[in-house]
């Protein structure tokens, strides 16, 4: 536990030391507006009379905080490694690696929560999103899809751990490839049939009809209707543990390989 | 006079030479970057379907999709570039060698667009191939003059904000990847951008990007109606935007060197 709040401090410190308190929390604020602006131009323009705005911003700010973690946890192996150089440190710490890639990405999780809660504040009653939260269903929610997004994220450093040029555009394809397919942006349904069903059993795909529900305090479209909120929970339960204990069995495997191969340490500045 | 434009070929070439193979030598490096694109693409077609739009509407987006890698080669593979060779140390060894700075970033540009080029053909390709978009090529070499006047344009804005990376740290990476997506998002590389509203298309007007993209349209979707301008006069402005951040540049290169000299920002790395 004491590694993994350090970590956490760690994290803290790499996303908001790089300048004044009051310039980061603006940041905090303006950074998530990135991922929804699409969002409310194309849903504003076209797709007005559809009243699928709320599934969908809904929908897109939750696949954003996932992806913060996702992304944090891959790109701090590159990070580390290749930029601060601080890799072959963190190894020799007596906290575990897999420990120490959790803690930082907690920290990036709850900053893009805060992120979200913030425009949330003004999104809601400019747009007049549906809005009653239940907050059981989405602190639970949060927590598990928190464990769901770290387990892909270990499983994604371990790869990074074990190949020294891998770019980072490869979690951008992963993490492109599920926003298509989880339903974040639109209900699956305008897909072929198979890829509509498929999109049923990506991972992040309950994590986020969960959220929509815990926050809109509604079903809002077709998409996984057939599931009541409590099934819904339990299969994020069961992807969370599935995934999560999936990544944290590749990301020792990775630790001790890049070890073995001399990989904690190695520099190709590209 | 020969001889320094010599040294700033050769330096062009050199710089260009490394950002063209280097690229090339990690295959994951080219299919994650046209994958990445063609999963945005893929994403906003499948939403345009849900919204019940035109068919058109998905040649605007694998539009979109070719001149996306080049809009993220320019933020990231330009603008950001002496941040890196900061962080690498590389800096300090190019400004004491003879060769130009500016030559450096040319060539960055040069090459960067080169090898940017085979991935947005890719992405090109695949949207065609997948979503049976049609084009028409009556006004090819026009489009073809336009997308490199859209080059030119866009790689001279990313000079221009790579004069900020040499003196700013972290807090100028952060700014970068704070602005990539409403960039992206406002300069129309996934609807027409005349949808912004006058406002809103003012700034990004001064964005390469959004004229050269609204005049591609044009010029490559028969059925595309909704544009800002006639694509003559975007062709104009966009020669204008270009030769004013050539301009500014190649001034803000000098000043802020000599700063970041002054200032002795040239080697200070992790900040």
């Amino acid at each position: 536990m004491k590694g993994f709040l350090a970590s956490m401090y760690v994290g803290l410190q790499i996303e908001s030391n790089w300048t004044k308190k009051w310039v980061w929390l603006l940041y905090l604020a303006a950074y998530p507006i990135g991922s929804f602006l699409a969002v409310i131009i194309l849903y504003g323009v076209f797709g007005q009379k559809t009243g699928l705005l709320p599934y969908a911003l809904y929908g897109t700010i939750f696949y954003y905080s996932l992806s913060m973690v996702f992304f944090d946890m891959a790109f701090s192996v590159h990070d580390d490694r290749e930029h601060y150089q601080t890799l072959k440190y963190i190894f020799l710490s007596s906290t575990s690696y897999r420990t120490y890639l959790c803690g930082r990405a907690a920290t990036r999780y709850l900053i893009a929560l805060a992120g979200i809660a913030i425009n949330l504040c003004w999104l809601v009653p400019v747009l007049r999103l549906p809005f009653h939260p239940s907050w059981g269903y989405f602190i639970a929610g949060a927590v598990l899809g928190y464990l769901v997004a770290a387990g892909l994220g270990l499983a994604m450093a371990s790869v990074f751990l074990l190949t020294i040029k891998l770019d980072v555009d490869v979690v951008d394809a992963l993490f492109g490839g599920m926003f298509v397919l989880s339903g974040a942006l639109f209900p699956p349904t305008a897909f072929p049939a198979v890829f509509a069903r498929i999109a049923e059993f990506v991972p992040m795909s309950p994590f986020i009809e969960l959220m929509r529900r815990a926050v809109s305090g509604k079903v809002l479209t077709g998409f996984l209707s057939d599931l009541s909120t409590f099934q819904l929970l339990g299969r994020v339960t069961l992807s969370a543990a599935v995934l999560f204990a999936l990544g944290s069995v590749l990301v020792s495997f990775g630790s001790r390989q890049a070890q073995r191969k001399g990989y904690i340490d190695v520099t190709t500045a590209f | 006079m020969k001889k320094q434009l010599l040294l700033f070929l050769r330096t062009l070439n050199a710089r260009a030479y490394v950002r063209i193979f280097g690229q090339m030598r990690e295959a994951t490096w080219v299919v994650a970057s046209v994958l990445g694109g063609f999963f945005t693409m893929a994403t906003y077609i499948y939403l345009y379907r849900t919204l019940g739009t035109g068919s058109e509407f998905s040649g605007l987006v694998v539009l979109g999709g070719f001149m996306t890698p080049f809009f993220l080669n320019v933020l990231w593979g330009v603008a950001t570039q002496l941040y890196w060779e900061k962080e690498m140390g590389n800096l300090e060894l190019m400004l004491v060698s003879p060769a130009p700075l500016s030559a450096f970033l040319v060539g960055l540009s040069v090459g960067g667009a080169m090898h940017t080029m085979l991935r947005s053909l890719s992405v090109l390709f695949f949207g065609i191939a997948v979503f049976k978009v049609k084009f028409t090529v009556l006004h090819l070499p026009l489009a073809l003059l336009v997308f490199l006047v859209t080059l030119f344009s866009m790689y001279g804005l990313g000079i221009v904000f790579s004069s900020l990376f040499l003196y700013h740290g972290r807090d100028a990476w952060r700014t970068a990847d704070l602005v990539m997506e409403p960039t992206s998002v406002l300069s129309g590389t996934y609807f027409p951008a005349r949808f912004l509203g006058l406002g809103l298309l003012g700034i990004a007007a001064l964005i390469p990007t959004t004229l050269g993209l609204d005049a591609l349209r044009q010029l490559l979707v028969p059925s595309f109606t909704v544009r800002v301008l006639d694509w003559r006069w975007e062709l104009l402005i966009l020669i204008g935007l270009g030769l004013v951040f050539a301009f500014i540049a190649s001034w803000a290169l000098r000043s802020v060197e000599y700063k970041a000299r002054r200032d002795a920002r040239l080697t200070l790395r992790w900040q």
